[in-house]
């Protein structure tokens, strides 16, 4: 029967009241402890999409826009640019690889892109089944597409026009699925893809005359190019010449996302101070509770000094009333924390936006227990300093 | 066991609340402190006990001068040694029978000593009332507890600060029955502080305190 057992004894005396605090508690480290995950987890998915891609270029517009919809896949594009302005640029020796992207299309929302083999090896991505499309039609389902539209090798899918659900359908132009990527928790997991000739072919129609042939050929578009620089000079002269002598943008993502990290952090600083303000107000209701039991159990303390116990033990007895409250208060906020997580994350995951992953504890969560102890350390300090110094004789006095 | 020698005290510096010569209580002697209320009963035991320093003189428990230990030595020294028991019998409300007598055993610094417990309260007749709880203890039982508690750590001094008050007439005799033989049983001074006169025919060295008034003005 040491000091802690009988802390928990008057915790377990007054349920309500101890249930009170540490859902307090919870729910000031959970909302703290929520920011922290996703604004990490955010981070991370921005980091893992934006990896390996120096320069977006598009048509003309705003640049946060063409970084949205080139790399995240989460806003519509700019526009489009000319396929020979691509090739042209592809050219220059300052660029190592060129990744053209073309998007027009979607498949029951999930976008379908037209690309080359070496956007999916951008993101390390691997096929779970099948094989790479080695002809137009052929299609390649993200990890994600394939679960939740449960397509499997050799199904057929007809695009519908647009990015958006429910769009008018190509209703001629069927796809077939040839492979199935694994999950890479990239936006990868969340696309069609097809080879660049599916999307034109799929908007032409099967052009056979070879006059007619030439001028469509001509026309050509694509929608945005990822471009992998050969130099890290090339970040100096490329976008600046880009936007100054071509009728292409050119979007830094490292600086666009830092810029787009920057208007999330304005939303993360308030749901923080919020969880900050909720923190305080559990530590002010627990100062409250354990003041209140300062005179509840006056008789208690001076029985306990009469058998024996030093002021200190006093002291150290409501510490560590306070301390568990803010352990189980602790526990439960990083419960908390994932649970709103995995909330948001079913609910981007919906709008087929970034991905989080909700579950994955990381060792920086704990230090989420330090706002919640100094919280119960700072409340119990002064009911701790009046239990131990209050008048024992006088106490047991006034009951004679 | 006790030996008190030209004690003064007083809270304020200039109103003495208790003065009392000499005073001797022999090991396992039993001694009735008397008289009415307000003539410093309590303040005595709690002098006795450490819970108070006196204002001048010397109070010595089994050879201990209390006033010359440091706070934190004083109650170790009266959790080891000394047995208190309180008005009506205060138990803490959040422990069960046996952990009120556990929480004495480790307050005190003591090894905790479950079947010692245990076997202290079968010898006040509540053993199967253990696990209960204070508030699903009759009174009766609550006393017997308190009293088991006071002995748990095997003190030579029990004090006992108005044991029998609120009781009627056949609780009150069992309770300081109960305390006499507990005590006597195990060699140990009781000092009962009482303005309860029913008790002075169950012990027969008294104590008789007068309100302090009268001689400070003397």
């Amino acid at each position: 029967m040491n000091l802690l057992q009988l802390a928990w004894s008057y915790l377990r005396a007054r349920p309500l009241g101890t249930l009170l605090n540490v859902l307090l508690l919870a729910l000031g480290i959970g909302t703290i402890g929520f920011v922290l995950i996703v604004n990490g987890q955010i981070g991370d998915s921005l980091t893992r999409d934006a990896k390996g891609i120096d320069l977006v270029v598009g048509a003309k517009g705003s640049a946060m826009q063409l970084m949205l919809a080139g790399i995240f896949h989460l806003d519509v594009p700019t526009g489009n640019i000319p396929l020979k302005s691509a090739q042209e640029l592809a050219r220059d020796p300052l660029i190592r690889r060129v990744i053209p992207l073309s998007i027009a299309d979607s498949f029951r929302g999930f976008r379908i892109v037209g690309t080359t083999p070496d956007y999916a090896d951008l993101y390390h991505g691997t096929l779970a089944t099948g094989k790479l499309w080695t002809d137009r039609m052929q299609a390649v389902l993200g990890a994600t597409v394939a679960e939740r539209t449960n397509l499997g090798l050799g199904a057929q899918f007809v695009g519908s026009h647009g990015l958006a659900e429910g769009g008018p359908v190509h209703g001629d132009s069927v796809y077939t699925v040839v492979g199935i990527l694994k999950p890479t928790g990239t936006v990868l997991d969340r696309l069609v893809l097809v080879n660049t000739e599916s999307v034109w072919y799929v908007h032409e129609g099967n052009v056979t005359d070879p006059e007619e042939l030439t001028v469509i050929k001509a026309e050509r578009q694509v929608t945005v190019l990822l471009v992998q620089y050969a130099t890290p000079l090339a970040a100096v002269s490329l976008p600046r010449k880009i936007n100054a002598e071509t009728n292409m943008q050119a979007a830094a993502p490292a600086y666009e996302a830092a810029r787009l990290f920057k208007m999330i952090g304005v939303g993360a600083d308030v749901i923080r101070a919020f969880g900050v303000v909720v923190l305080a107000t559990a530590a002010l209701s627990l100062f409250i509770a354990l003041y209140h039991a300062l005179n509840e159990r006056a008789y208690d303390i001076a029985v306990l000094r009469t058998l024996g116990a030093r002021r200190v033990n006093i002291a150290v007895m409501m510490l560590l009333e306070a301390l568990l409250l803010a352990a189980f208060g602790s526990v439960l906020g990083l419960l908390l924390a994932h649970v709103l997580a995995a909330v948001l994350a079913s609910w981007m995951a919906q709008q087929q936006s970034l991905h989080i992953d909700a579950w994955n504890f990381s060792v920086e969560e704990l230090w989420l227990v330090v706002p919640a102890l100094v919280a119960a350390m700072l409340a119990a300090l002064l009911p701790s300093w009046r239990a131990a110094h209050s008048d024992i004789s006088a106490t047991l006095a006034r009951r004679g | 066991m006790i030996r008190i020698e030209k004690l003064r005290f007083g809270y304020n510096a200039g109103a003495t609340v208790l003065h009392l010569d000499e005073f001797v209580v022999d090991a396992a002697e039993d001694v009735l402190v008397v008289g009415p209320s307000g003539c410093g009963k309590t303040t005595l035991l709690h002098l006795i006990a450490g819970l108070l320093l006196p204002t001048s003189g010397r109070i010595e428990v089994d050879g201990q001068n209390l006033a010359a230990l440091p706070g934190p030595a004083r109650d170790r020294f009266r959790g080891q040694h000394i047995g208190i028991v309180l008005q009506q019998f205060h138990l803490l409300p959040t422990l069960t029978a046996l952990q009120n007598l556990l929480v004495a055993q480790t307050i005190a610094g003591l090894p905790v000593d479950p079947p010692g417990a245990q076997a202290m309260l079968a010898a006040l007749g509540v053993a199967d009332r253990a696990d209960a709880f204070p508030h699903q203890l009759s009174v009766g039982q609550q006393q017997r507890v308190a009293i088991a508690r006071a002995l748990v750590n095997a003190p030579r001094l029990v004090l006992a600060d108005e044991p029998t008050s609120n009781l009627d007439d056949e609780a009150a005799a069992a309770v300081a029955d109960l305390l006499l033989y507990a005590t006597q049983r195990r060699g140990v001074s009781l000092v009962i502080a009482t303005h309860d006169t029913r008790l002075k025919a169950k012990v027969s060295r008294q104590l008789a305190l007068a309100r302090p008034h009268a001689e400070t003005l003397a």
